[in-house]
């Protein structure tokens, strides 16, 4: 089956609302990569050659669209502070946070990403990735976690959930997460720096998962609108992830002016579609786990085709996981997971699928 | 339901832990029955909690500072209770699995299962296969495992293999949890239950433990 476009056209024509010729596909495989090293994970995820090289090796076995580029959830937690664990079979996960006690965020030093563990790392593997495949393959960065999510990990997870809820805490708590934004959104100019075309953000901590809309909307929607709209003006778009079971709050998530939203297999499909449709892109939405980790292909044919159907028509998807990849993902999945949208996902020109 | 009960209820039911704790300690003042300030307090406002969190109205923030404000009740109430006079809903113990350093999940169920009047041994995060045959030895009854990451779900099925081995399996049930853990894998491993969050959890628990 050839393609007609580049996968660079490609996802710029779904970003604009326009039709391509195939849904583009994107791979979230950033620990799949870290187990084909031949490396041990703590060695390659503070490596960014070798991740630059992994995702590299990746995109010419899988050849997919869009490459993300992270090395887990914890890299601006780690460059601000933080203690975290480099894991054997793993992404890196936080330990303890940088600060007891909200009274604290005055001692907060912000990072600078080109010289500041681990960031840098991510760096480099970036301008490696955009210099030599950069012009075949739309290259994303991850600006890590978004401010919400970094500021729970500053202050400890169990702390910050106590301060949404306690309105005494407010002004303080605010104070976080402008340190936060800052942190946040110089990390994510630098990728576009860096050649990064996007850069995206997870607040997963966010979602309706684990809080309330109310408090989504008291402190994450307002700040990753800020981040959006500065990123916006230097010509940076971003992806805006959100784990689980988003649906009740996709609208807001929309309207914070997100290029695109990351989504998780958890959502309500014709209701994401919905909400979306013209106003941005849908990234997702597959199960990482139970279909792509643990499914058999059958089963990944069938997720994709079922996906394709609900959320492809009009345009506005990017498809692949709504999440990472664990790292023991079969290979044979994947493999299944592009050819299918290759051979399912073909556009006619008035946004149908050809059936 | 008297003035001291219901001003420990609704303070547990707003995560108010000032007010829980004055109010447990005017409950036990005016002379309630600790047992009643226990079971008509706090655990039916934690188990009103439980019943907001499964119909969509409160979330882990607001479940996080009711148990925050039953424990410091707790606390007050704890040398006035005679063993004897309050039942324990059961013996259980709790922990991430090997491998696994989550532990907010494992927290907001264990402080859940305590809030329902369970007796909770918390076995922490990275708990290996015999630290939860130790618990079964210790004469737990119910054995609660957690896992967010799918690379450590497999520890799950190995703590289940060594309680076999020990020859304890069919002392104790077995319950599992967390992101990536479905029914379908808990049954696979042979897992008496699964439950999607903290509040289930508790009722899954009440319900093995009354067979």
């Amino acid at each position: 089956m050839s393609d007609n476009l580049t996968s660079i056209e490609r996802v710029e024509i779904v970003l604009r609302g326009g039709i391509p010729d195939r849904v583009p596909v994107n791979l979230h495989n950033f620990m799949m990569n870290a187990r084909a090293s031949g490396l041990s994970f703590p060695d390659y995820f503070q490596n960014g050659e070798a991740m630059a090289e992994g995702h590299i090796k990746a995109w010419r076995e899988f050849g997919h669209d869009v490459i993300l580029l992270e090395n887990g959830t914890v890299a601006l937690a780690e460059a601000c502070g933080c203690q975290v664990e480099y894991l054997d079979d793993s992404a890196p996960v936080h330990i303890a946070p940088a600060i007891k006690s909200l009274d604290d965020v005055g001692k907060l030093i912000k990072p600078d990403p080109y010289k500041t563990h681990p960031l840098r790392e991510n760096l480099k593997a970036t301008r490696t990735v955009a210099n030599e495949i950069g012009q075949r393959v739309y290259v994303m960065g991850r600006a890590d976690q978004g401010p919400f999510s970094l500021a729970s990990m500053l202050i400890g997870i169990e702390n910050f959930l106590f301060a949404v809820v306690d309105t005494a805490s407010q002004n303080k708590l605010e104070q976080l997460l402008d340190f936060c934004l800052d942190v946040v959104y110089t990390y994510a100019l630098a990728q576009g720096e860096q050649g990064a075309r996007m850069t995206s953000i997870g607040e997963s901590l966010s979602g309706p998962d684990v809080c309330s809309p109310r408090v989504y909307k008291k402190y994450e929607w307002g700040y990753a609108k800020r981040l959006i709209e500065q990123l916006k003006a230097n010509n940076l778009p971003l992806a805006y992830h959100i784990c689980g079971n988003a649906t009740r709050i996709v609208h807001d998530m929309t309207e914070t002016g997100a290029a695109v939203l990351e989504l998780d297999y958890k959502c309500d499909l014709p209701t994401i579609k919905q909400a979306t449709q013209g106003k941005t892109t849908i990234l997702g939405v597959i199960d990482p786990s139970g279909v792509l980790a643990l499914g058999t292909p059958e089963d990944v044919r069938g997720k994709v085709r079922e996906e394709l159907d609900v959320l492809a028509p009009g345009g506005g998807l990017i498809l692949g996981p709504g999440c990472a990849l664990p790292a023991t993902t079969p290979v044979e999945n994947i493999h299944t997971l592009v050819e299918t949208v290759h051979h399912y996902g073909r556009y006619l020109p008035d946004g149908t699928l050809i059936s | 339901m008297n003035e001291e009960l219901s001003n420990l209820f609704n303070a547990i039911l707003e995560g108010d832990m000032p007010s829980a704790q004055s109010a447990a300690q005017a409950a036990l003042d005016a002379g309630l029955d600790p047992g009643l300030i226990l079971s008509d307090g706090m655990i039916a406002a934690m188990k009103e909690v439980g019943r907001r969190f499964e119909d969509g109205d409160y979330f882990v923030p607001e479940m996080l500072i009711s148990a925050r404000a039953m424990q410091a009740g707790l606390i007050l109430l704890k040398p006035h209770l005679q063993s004897g006079n309050v039942k324990s809903a059961g013996k259980v113990a709790i922990g991430t699995v090997k491998g696994d350093l989550h532990d907010i999940g494992k927290n907001l169920v264990a402080l859940m299962l305590e809030g329902a009047g369970f007796e909770v041994i918390d076995l922490g995060t990275d708990a290996a296969p015999d630290v939860f045959v130790k618990a079964a030895q210790e004469g737990a009854q119910l054995i609660g495992m957690s896992a967010l990451l799918t690379t450590t779900m497999n520890s799950m099925d190995m703590t289940i293999q060594s309680l076999k081995n020990a020859g304890l399996r069919d002392n104790v049930k077995i319950i599992v949890g967390g992101a990536p853990v479905t029914q379908e894998f808990a049954a696979k491993i042979g897992a008496d239950g699964f439950a999607p969050d903290a509040s289930r959890a508790v009722t899954l628990a009440q319900s093995l433990l009354e067979k």
